[in-house]
């Protein structure tokens, strides 16, 4: 049992204020606003499609490290249908990385392109194909659907994401130096490889 | 154990029934128990948030300070910013994002410059580089010579690189593309030395190394620029009129919000507008870089550099000679801007002077 307060199917986790206020004090220029913005509208995408596909909602989950929308039961859903859930987040992340880019065209404005920047990078982020992340559930649907049930491709996938990102982080910190935010990530991707469960929308 | 045998071989139940209730009691007590201390980590975590915000808006420079050291003094927002904007400009995102990790890596070189001593150096090719004038300026002296922006310049005089490259540039064309990214020089084969004068110089552009404001005068300024006025004793032109949108000097970035040294003036005007060249000359860089987008170096005479910033386009190549006046460039907004302007600067050797001492895009 973890520490959560409950409203309604929507359950925040203490860890989540904890995060939360972490950001907050560390923000200095409300940027922590455009990116919960972005996530929200992630999220928002998420949930209306599942609605439209007549999907129920079992429990909205908010952790220390994202979000979770859990989904009664995928069984007789069509493939399409499962894949548009998944991809549906990321989908409305680039729809108004798009949209506000324009319109920071149009009106210079600093927080328009920032706002952009942000739902690029959370949707590009979320389509990688890892298993807590959208663009790994989605080619998990799809690799079942194409070779059955026992497929390594996803597995294969998810690890070799993982390698790529964490070897990333660890030649940024070897050149630029260490840094808080490249700690986070890390201790995101090392709990991300343990913390495996299917079924569910996670993270973002 | 023993209480476990006694329970099966003995017929009174009221033994089993009081020890039945010691372990049910026990089970309660440990729920409650996690739920005090659930309890308690939801409030600390919960008060976390008003503490940590009381105590930005107590302390707001060592909150700032903080956060500025656990996050690598990376500005994400400019960092957002920039990705947002090379979504619909059409800027190559590979290098935004290579400007941003560049970022990152700029912090580290005012650091490890602010560590160390300005160098007392007297070169030859120093001299010849910048004494032509007879009105020197007495700030842009021998004692400035170090590098711009960190240790890499600091062992070669950079004036000495130029005067290298010159002779070497002209014969070679391995970087005729204009692709020469701001940024990682050292990384990039082939990359002249001269090159990585030029790329080492934008590093410090628009770097706020004076982010300690409080512990300096207000009109402490950069090592490397001079409010003088040097006479240059050649002919030269406006590179583009219009208002003159920011001046030479400390003023609020508008991007970054942060107090750091304009190094050139930024001249309003529309995205096309001809950009023209300074005076005759040679076309020493060009390339593109996260803060100041489509960039372009002009060498001139007596030591003379001029800087052109945030080009939409550029319209000749490195190595290639240019007139006074001649159409370059067209004005822009890419890099780290928020509106079509071109960001003008001259430098004399490896000191910047105030462009407007020369111009008047106004008038």
């Amino acid at each position: 049992m973890k520490a959560s307060i409950r409203f309604g199917r929507t359950e925040i986790s203490a860890g989540f204020f904890l995060v939360l206020a972490v950001l907050i004090f560390l923000d200095t220029r409300r940027l922590i606003t455009l990116i919960m913005l972005a996530a929200l509208l992630h999220e928002l995408a998420h949930l209306t499609v599942i609605r439209v596909t007549g999907g129920r909602v079992a429990k909205i989950e908010l952790t220390a490290v994202g979000a979770e929308i859990s989904i009664d039961s995928f069984a007789g859903v069509p493939l399409f249908q499962q894949l548009m859930v998944y991809l549906s987040g990321p989908a409305a992340n680039l729809l108004f990385a798009f949209i506000s880019s324009k319109f920071g065209g149009i009106f210079p404005s600093q927080e328009l392109y920032a706002f952009a920047g942000a739902n690029l990078v959370i949707g590009m982020f979320n389509l990688l194909p890892a298993k807590m992340l959208d663009g790994g559930n989605a080619l998990r649907v799809l690799c079942i659907a194409m070779f059955g049930r026992k497929t390594a491709i996803p597995e294969v996938l998810h690890a070799i994401t993982l390698a790529f990102l964490l070897t990333l982080c660890i030649l940024l910190a070897i050149n630029y130096g260490f840094s808080l935010s490249l700690f986070i990530a890390i201790v995101w991707m090392v709990i991300g490889y343990f913390r495996e469960r299917h079924a569910r929308l996670k993270w973002f | 154990m023993n209480a476990y045998a006694g329970r099966r071989v003995s017929p009174r139940r009221n033994i089993n029934t009081s020890h039945r209730r010691v372990k049910a009691k026990r089970l309660e007590e440990q729920s409650a128990l996690r739920h005090k201390v659930n309890s308690l980590r939801m409030i600390v975590c919960l008060s976390a948030i008003p503490i940590l915000l009381g105590v930005k808006f107590l302390f707001p420079s060592a909150a700032q300070a903080v956060s500025e050291q656990l996050t690598g003094g990376l500005d994400y927002k400019a960092a957002f910013y920039a990705i947002g904007k090379a979504i619909t400009e059409g800027e190559n995102l590979v290098e935004v994002f290579r400007g941003i990790s560049f970022g990152a890596f700029q912090k580290e070189q005012s650091d490890i410059m602010d560590r160390k001593e300005p160098k007392q150096e007297d070169s030859t090719g120093s001299e010849s580089g910048r004494d032509t004038g007879d009105t020197r300026s007495k700030d842009g002296g021998d004692d400035k010579a170090t590098g711009l922006n960190g240790s890499a310049v600091e062992a070669i005089n950079p004036v000495d690189i130029i005067d290298e490259n010159d002779l070497t540039g002209q014969e070679e064309d391995d970087v005729g593309n204009g692709t020469v990214s701001g940024g990682q020089g050292g990384d990039i084969p082939g990359a002249e030395s001269g090159d990585k004068y030029m790329e080492e110089l934008l590093l410090r552009l628009p770097a706020s190394d004076y982010e300690d404001e409080s512990d300096r005068e207000l009109n402490d300024i950069p090592e490397n620029v001079s409010y003088d006025y040097y006479v240059i004793e050649f002919d030269y032109v406006v590179p583009l009129k219009g208002k003159v949108n920011s001046g030479f000097g400390y003023r609020i970035h508008p991007i970054t919000g942060k107090r750091s040294f304009h190094y050139g003036v930024d001249i309003g005007g529309s995205t096309g507008d001809p950009v023209r060249a300074f005076s005759s000359g040679t076309v020493e860089l060009t390339g593109y870089n996260y803060t100041y987008g489509n960039y372009l170096f002009l060498r001139h005479k007596d030591g003379i550099i001029t800087f052109y910033g945030h080009l939409s386009k550029i319209l000749v190549e490195k190595g290639q000679l240019v007139q006074m006046g001649e159409t370059v460039a067209k004005v822009g907004t890419t890099g780290l801007s928020t509106g079509p302007h071109l960001h003008f600067e001259i430098h004399n050797g490896d000191t910047i002077l105030d462009p407007l001492h020369y111009i008047s895009p106004e008038g």
